[in-house]
């Protein structure tokens, strides 16, 4: 290892420091005051987002192109060793600001919703194990590190998604995020075993070398890439692993903001673009990437028509965007992909804090039937929640009409069939948030009386966070602007290194600038029609209010399937669960009766071995002299005859 | 060499001690004394002389054992006085004892002469059946005093009886000479005869099943710091004299006696597990134990040479070790309760909670839980007993450790359950079973995470 540059240093810093505070919280946080945990616990996440910028501006200013800092060996595998290494490149420099950046706000924001909970500095120690976890997910150089940090968030997640675990349901959605996750990893290894096999390896650098001599669409790049993406499908929550994340909804807001729609459930794609080589050799396995993408956005936008929980139409509004992510994976554009991932963190992020504004400024009430009018009674959340509608639903200027646009550019370019899908999912986005933002804050409030009477707005340290991730939201699209105008598309430039290869591996269909400004023109009349409709006039009211009530026996078939999420949860629960309880019950029969049966008999008969050996010591010399004496007759016959 | 002088000179100066009215100042001069000795002794390193016409050889193996037996040594010095306001006896007398059952061990570990060898075990057996008897008003003391010197003599018979034997057959007393003339080939009866009754004189001498039955009720009736000293030093003196006969000299009359290797090691390694599990008194369960672990330690005398030495080395250490401690607490209890039941530590950690946590640690060790010495100490011997093809008798080895588990923690678990019988107030916690406890529960964790430390130094 060379000397340890400046790089080297503010690499592990950012790395050491939410580690830091996890441990200060996590072991002595009990003895601290909260003001005291709160601050560390924020403290050391902005501490690594300053220092992510560090590393950033050393990066722009062309200090270095890509750094690998090796700390020290760490997992010797026969002839290869995982070294515990970072490797800083403008992919990870963009996670890392992301992930610190939202991170830091999101941390700030926890110190005024979770005040009052005796878990506060438990809920701190976990959120700082998260970014610590997430940081090595984003830096590791090698698979191992990535698994590592995978695992690790995916702890966490578990952790914070039961973080009220004296409630059963609670804990349950735990539960199922954290199996169903297995699911995904048992691929995800699959797919890393395989890798090392195949290439002798797990360094990215060397592995993505190596991928490059095996040719378009061999099996072994199949293989390999399709086994990781079966670990993307669990971590990010495509068909048919997207279950857990609206049950995820469980943990505290900050929660669902943080790792449940802004950062850990895009490090499946953040995977897929970091082995983006591996990827582009085995188009197989884009167009079914592609295929999972479109579905699931399809059917979670559809869900979310008729969800009555804030945080659920939230969640399946997540599922549905991570699917638009995908299909630009799909599609080979990563850098299309990896730009939605990062407005949709400052949408979204700003989107499940301006909910769980409202949902603490109402005292916990969830369901959005018992909202309604509070637009001028939180005239701060409703902003703030009104800002992320509509970068959500894709409105010129704000930043998901930039990042969701060149998806549909891009999918449009490949194939129009594919584009419509996605189109009509758009539509279906921007219906279900005006649906969610007309019904919490227009019309008449439909909720206990009693409440609403005390209702404002929340303390500063929540509004200041929102208020930034709400000028991110409107401005963050800047940096990736459309090919047609020409001003350049800055943040493709800024990953161009990552994916240089790739692109040079895949066919790119260039759209024409007046097609392209076409599309463009008829999704923004589209959408600006639904926005019109929905809050300057009066048109959707009667079917906002009619779409809360999903019960009764008129209802048409779709608005019940769509509404009861395409009984995907009650299939699950017939296929798989129920018949893992059973066999799980009979064992369990086998273990009580047999095992438990065995061993006790074991313990018993030893037991009675020791009354044995014990009877023996009489006390007596005489008695022991015997004992002795026949001993040593019995061996010297074996001594003589043996 | 040096050290043997300076601990026998320590000796007389006890003796002297109780004359010329310094008693008070014994135990502080053995102390210092035995520091000293300590660094002659590991002066000696690397030096191998041998003295008085080849009767002894200060090798590396004599300088390593005697280390092990001089620190156990400093340990029961430290702990002593506490033990001795409690029991009424000499104090001097029997740390003149102490440091001549010392000697004897130093000669058990540096013989090159059957002749030494014999002394050397003579010294060190009748210095123990005196601190048997140490408490001589207590009928137990006076008890096992008299037992262990009946049999003992008993077995001194089939000591010198192997001897005479083998030096039928060699014609020399010489280790040398008995190694030369053995590994010539067409070996005469008498030398295989002398072999079998050696060994078994010894494993009567390490309490090896069947010739164990003294072991319980000798160290049970002991005052306890002679207990101590009985499981501790005398086991380290006794294991070494063996592994240097065997290994030294008369290894080519093992494979011979594989059998009877293989019976004396299993039933040793059962009846003490087995035994210890009946046990409600701590002291007795100790003694047990140390029967289950003379078990293990068979294992590491069969393969007889160097590499098993190391092996036998470091286990008796991690054994020593955490027997130390575990002692010191029980002598702690001991002066709360007047007696030894295991029943006393239930709740201790509630009170005393690093007491209790050193307790854990010895436990641990001596169950062989990483990451403790006691498992590095096992792996070992089974490593050296599965190279020389006894794999059956790992497998033994392998189920006592089992059984073990559950008297060692049925001690854990009983500390860490609040119990309404337990003291008030944490246990009384006198200076220098702090400094034990604390060096010996930071050498069976140290050895455990570094076991290279001392894996290699033979």
């Amino acid at each position: 290892m060379n000397s340890f540059s400046t790089i080297d240093s503010l690499t592990t810093a950012l790395v050491a420091l939410p580690l830091l505070g996890f441990l200060i919280n996590g072991l002595m946080g009990q003895r601290l005051s909260k003001s005291m945990v709160g601050a560390i616990g924020s403290g050391v996440v902005l501490g690594a987002f300053l220092l992510s910028c560090g590393l950033m501006s050393m990066y722009l200013s062309g200090a270095f192109e890509s750094h690998t800092t090796n700390l020290f060996a760490w997992l010797p595998i026969g002839d290869y060793t995982a070294k515990f290494a970072f490797l800083v490149d403008p992919l990870s420099l963009l996670m890392l600001m992301v992930v610190t950046g939202v991170g830091s706000l999101i941390h700030i924001y926890s110190i005024g919703y979770i005040h009052e909970d005796e878990g506060f500095y438990k809920f701190f120690a976990y959120l700082n194990l998260f970014i610590f976890s997430m940081l090595l997910l984003v830096l590791g150089a090698n698979f191992p590190m990535l698994f590592a940090g995978w695992e690790g968030v995916g702890l966490c997640s578990y952790l914070l998604i039961g973080f009220w675990y004296k409630n059963a349901d609670y804990t349950a959605a735990a539960q199922k995020a954290f199996v169903m996750n297995r699911i995904g990893d048992l691929g995800f290894l699959l797919g890393i075993f395989l890798v090392f096999s195949t290439f002798g390896t797990l360094d990215f650098t060397d592995v993505m070398n190596a991928a490059l001599q095996l040719g378009t669409d061999s099996p072994v790049a199949v293989g390999i890439t399709l086994l990781l993406f079966v670990g993307a499908m669990g971590k990010s929550a495509q068909l048919p692993l997207f279950t857990w994340l609206p049950d995820a909804m469980a943990g505290p807001t900050p929660v669902s903001a943080l790792i449940h729609a802004a950062t850990m459930v895009t490090a499946g794609l953040y995977m897929i673009a970091r082995c983006n080589v591996l990827y582009a050799l085995a188009p197989t396995t884009l167009h079914f990437i592609t295929l999972i993408a479109i579905a699931t956005a399809l059917l979670a936008a559809t869900i979310a028509v008729f969800q009555n929980d804030i945080k659920k139409v939230l969640a399946y509004s997540t599922v549905s965007q991570l699917g638009y992510m995908f299909a630009a994976m799909g599609m080979g554009a990563f850098a299309t992909g990896m730009f939605h991932v990062m407005t949709h963190a400052f949408f979204k992020a700003l989107l499940f804090l301006g909910a769980g504004a409202v949902i603490h400024a109402l005292h916990g009430e969830q369901n959005i039937g018992q909202m309604g009018g509070l637009k001028n009674r939180i005239p701060f959340t409703y902003k703030i929640f009104l800002v992320g509608t509509l970068a959500v639903a894709g409105l010129p200027p704000l930043s998901g009409f930039f990042s969701k646009d060149e998806i549909l550019a891009t999918v449009f370019a490949h194939n129009p069939i594919l584009w419509v899908l996605l189109l009509l999912g758009s539509l279906l986005t921007a219906f279900y948030m005006l649906r969610l933002l007309w019904l919490v804050f227009y019309g008449e409030y439909r909720g206990n009386h009693h409440v609403v009477e005390h209702l404002h707005d929340n303390p500063n340290t929540m509004n200041y966070p929102l208020v930034v991730l709400a000028v991110l939201s409107v401005v963050g699209g800047f940096v990736g602007m459309p090919a047609f105008l020409h001003l350049g598309n800055a943040f493709h430039e800024f990953l161009e290194p990552v994916f240089a290869s790739s692109n040079a591996l895949l066919p790119h269909q260039h759209l024409h600038a007046t097609t392209e400004m076409a599309l463009m023109a008829l999704t923004v009349a589209l959408v600006g029609t639904l926005i019109y409709l929905a809050l300057f006039t009066d048109r959707l009211s009667g079917i906002f209010l009619r779409s809360l009530h999903t019960e009764g026996k008129n209802t048409a078939w779709w608005k019940k399937l769509w509404s009861k999420k395409y009984y995907v949860d009650e299939i699950y629960d017939t296929l798989f669960v129920s018949p893992s309880r059973m066999v799980s019950r009979a064992l369990h029969q086998v273990d009580t009766q047999l095992v438990d049966g065995t061993v006790n008999g074991l313990g018993h008969l030893t037991a009675l071995f020791s009354q044995m050996s014990v009877a023996t010591q009489i006390g007596k010399i005489g008695g022991y002299m015997l004992l002795m004496s026949l001993g040593v007759l019995g061996l010297l016959l074996v001594f003589v005859l043996g | 060499m040096k050290a043997l002088i300076s601990l026998s000179a320590l000796a007389i100066l006890s003796l002297a001690g109780e004359i010329f009215g310094f008693k008070r100042q014994t135990n502080v001069l053995l102390i210092i004394g035995l520091l000293v000795t300590l660094v002659l002794n590991f002066m000696d390193w690397n030096t191998n002389i041998s003295y008085f016409s080849n009767m002894m050889q200060y090798d590396n193996f004599s300088v390593a054992f005697t280390g092990a037996i001089l620190l156990c040594g400093l340990a029961v010095v430290l702990l002593s006085p506490h033990f001795f306001k409690v029991v009424e006896t000499s104090e001097s007398e029997s740390y003149a004892q102490l440091l001549f059952l010392m000697a004897g061990g130093l000669l058990m570990v540096s013989f090159s002469n059957l002749s030494m060898f014999f002394i050397g075990i003579e010294l060190l057996s009748i210095a123990s059946y005196i601190l048997a008897g140490t408490d001589k008003r207590n009928l137990y003391s006076n008890e096992a005093a008299l037992k262990y010197f009946l049999m003992g003599a008993f077995w001194s018979s089939f000591l010198l009886m192997g001897i005479a034997l083998v030096y039928a057959a060699a014609g020399s007393f010489d280790l040398a000479t008995i190694a030369a003339y053995s590994t010539k080939g067409n070996l005469s009866g008498y030398f295989y005869l002398g072999t079998f009754f050696i060994t078994l004189a010894l494993a009567f001498k390490v309490s090896a099943a069947p010739f164990h039955f003294w072991a319980p009720d000798v160290y049970d009736g002991s005052p306890t710091i002679v207990t101590l000293s009985m499981s501790t030093i005398v086991k380290i003196a006794a294991f070494g004299a063996a592994a240097r006969l065997f290994s030294y000299a008369l290894y080519p009359a093992m494979p011979s006696m594989s059998k009877i290797w293989w019976i004396l090691t299993a039933l040793t390694l059962l009846v003490g597990s087995l035994g210890a599990l009946q046990q409600t008194s701590f002291k007795r369960l100790l003694a047990y134990s140390g029967v289950a672990n003379a078990g293990y330690l068979l294992l590491g005398l069969i393969a007889a040479n160097n590499n098993a030495n190391n092996a036998l080395l470091f286990y008796l250490i991690a054994y020593s070790v955490a027997t130390i401690s575990a002692f010191a607490v029980l002598l702690l209890l001991s002066y709360k309760y007047d007696d030894e039941n295991g029943e006393h530590f239930k709740g201790l950690a509630t009170t005393s909670p690093w007491l209790a946590a050193a307790v854990t640690v010895s436990m641990l060790s001596l169950a062989g839980i990483p990451p403790t010495a006691g498992f590095f100490g096992k792996y070992y011997l089974f490593t050296q007993a599965i190279a020389a093809g006894h794999t059956s008798l790992v497998v033994v080895a392998i189920l006592s450790s089992i059984v073990s588990i559950v008297y060692y923690f049925r001690i854990i678990i009983n500390m860490y359950i609040p119990d309404e019988n337990s003291l008030p107030t944490a246990l009384e916690l006198p200076f220098v079973y702090k400094i034990v406890l604390i060096i010996t529960t930071i050498t069976s964790l140290a050895l455990g995470i570094y076991p290279s430390v001392l894996a290699n130094i033979l």
